[in-house]
């Protein structure tokens, strides 16, 4: 593939603009407004079939499974889902963080859905056994739309139930984007509530939480975009040089870091040996257009 | 509501609901049919149960000694106090290598590791599972408790764990902490080669 004739970042329409940016003494009224501004960005992006977003969606994906973990009060960080993802081999257990992780790399990858099949089915391969609450949101959540805007609909799904299982509580959240992404009508979700929602989940639905949701809902929407910005920015080195890669198997790789968080030693390309693979990245990473995500020295993770 | 009660008879699972909702159809009330079995086996010397989100049949309590007693050798596989305590380890730092679990249950410092068997064990009871390598030379399996774990002890969560919450304020489930601390005390001791460890945890080897 020819990554040269494809739409560099154009930067330009991803401009949040200054007042996005709130505070956490934020009144209702700018919460709001700064939350709704910021998913309408957001929305913008995501509609957008741009080369990078994957990478995008699947890096919020990684923090949505982190701020699951920390509501599970699990000791997993970042560092330890992408460990468990990418250093498990197939037919094994990726455990607690690598379970979760799959379950919101599900929510952006794929057309949301709310059908019982397909919920159940991702909450069963995380491990989290469907239980009645659970059952009950989705019959919630596919009650038909009354002209809520879809950020509300998702805060009162979140603020209007309680999850018996602490466990479950990740899935609420997950099903909370669901809906935001069912009702907005895109392609795949964006996982955006498990980092925001702490104070609405197993809480009474107070106005101070509510408040205190909508504020954190605005600063991750206003975070994914600024993620999204940096996202695009090292793509377009990245697909600057992608020309310039003799390697056999470099545009496979090129791809592989564009829609996916990281990449390591397990991304099978054909006609790449794992030796190949290695120096190729060591290349991306002397020319400036991915990252090292580990620190480490050995089992190195890489990504824009 | 024959064919749900079948369905859950034939299994040797708890049977999940979406399972038994899609045997239904959706123009059904599955609850109000699980309570009319319910009711129907009223008199009976067994009923249904609720488990880990799904549903079985299971012996009613009262019948257990009963049971016992006409197959002895049916009882559940009980844990030697050794794998039990390995089990535990695991639940409480998953996931961790059989190094990390030698170190953090005092053994390695005794320059013995944990029986590969006893893990294969606890596996083979699917109590515990191989999860991904551990980013270190030679790339050892970190082991992870399954969710058949938490249903056979009846653990909503991992979070459930007994007293977690006071190990973790006692800094005792800071795995990387308690490794450096164990490590240090083994290289400490080192030198002195035959000198036995001021260590409270007695010998875990079998």
């Amino acid at each position: 593939m020819d990554f040269t004739n494809l739409p560099s970042s154009s930067a330009s329409y991803l401009r949040t603009p200054g007042w996005v940016r709130g505070s956490p003494d934020d009144a209702v009224t700018d919460a709001t407004l700064r939350a709704g501004a910021a998913l309408a960005l957001v929305d913008q992006l995501v509609r957008q079939d741009t080369p990078w977003r994957g990478a995008w969606l699947d890096r919020l994906a990684v923090d949505a499974a982190a701020a699951s973990l920390r509501l599970l009060r699990r000791p997993e960080d970042v560092g330890g889902i992408r460990d468990a993802h990418h250093l498990c081999r197939p037919g094994d257990d990726p455990g607690p963080a690598g379970r979760i992780y799959a379950l919101w790399r599900r929510l952006a990858t794929r057309r949301p859905s709310l059908d019982q099949d397909d919920v159940a089915h991702a909450a069963g391969r995380s491990g989290i056994a469907w239980s009645d609450d659970l059952e009950a949101i989705r019959l919630f959540a596919l009650s038909p739309a009354d002209g809520a805007t879809p950020l509300a609909a998702g805060l009162e799904l979140i603020a209007s139930h309680q999850v018996e299982r602490l466990d479950t509580l990740p899935v609420l959240l997950w099903l909370a984007d669901t809906l935001v992404a069912r009702r907005a009508g895109w392609p795949v979700g964006v996982p955006l509530l498990a980092g925001t929602a702490g104070p609405l989940a197993g809480a009474d639905a107070t106005n101070e939480n509510r408040r205190q949701s909508l504020v954190a809902y605005a600063r991750a929407a206003r975070n994914a975009l600024d993620s999204a910005r940096a996202i695009a920015d090292q793509a377009a080195i990245l697909q600057g040089i992608a020309g310039k890669l003799r390697a056999k198997g470099a545009p496979a790789v090129v791809t592989a870091l564009l829609e996916q968080d990281a990449v390591g030693p397990g991304l099978r390309v054909r006609g790449l040996s794992d030796r190949g693979l290695r120096r190729l990245y060591e290349r991306l990473l002397g020319l400036g257009a991915i990252r090292e995500l580990t620190g480490r020295a050995t089992f190195r993770l890489y990504g824009l | 509501m024959a064919r749900v009660e079948a369905v859950i008879f034939a299994s040797d699972q708890p049977v999940p609901r979406d399972i038994l909702g899609r045997l239904v159809g959706s123009a059904c009330n599955l609850d109000l049919l699980l309570t009319e079995i319910e009711v129907e086996l009223a008199a009976r010397p067994y009923q249904l149960a609720r488990v880990a989100g799904g549903y079985t049949m299971r012996t009613r309590a009262e019948h257990g000694s009963a049971i016992r007693t006409a197959f002895p050798k049916h009882e559940a596989p009980a844990l030697t106090k050794l794998e039990a305590t390995v089990l535990m380890a695991i639940a409480y730092y998953q996931p961790v290598t059989r190094d990390q679990l030698g170190w953090i249950l005092g053994q390695r410092v005794e320059g013995r590791q944990i029986d590969r068997d006893l893990i294969g064990r606890l596996r083979r009871l699917r109590l515990i599972a191989n999860g991904p390598r551990s980013p270190e030379p030679g790339a050892p399996i970190l082991y992870v408790t399954t969710p058949e774990f938490l249903q056979r002890f009846d653990l909503e969560s991992l979070d459930a764990l007994p007293e977690r919450e006071k190990l973790e304020e006692a800094g005792l489930l800071d795995k990387a902490r308690l490794l450096a601390e164990r490590r240090a005390l083994a290289r400490e001791f080192e030198p002195m080669d035959s000198e036995q460890p001021d260590e409270e945890t007695e010998p875990l080897a079998t």
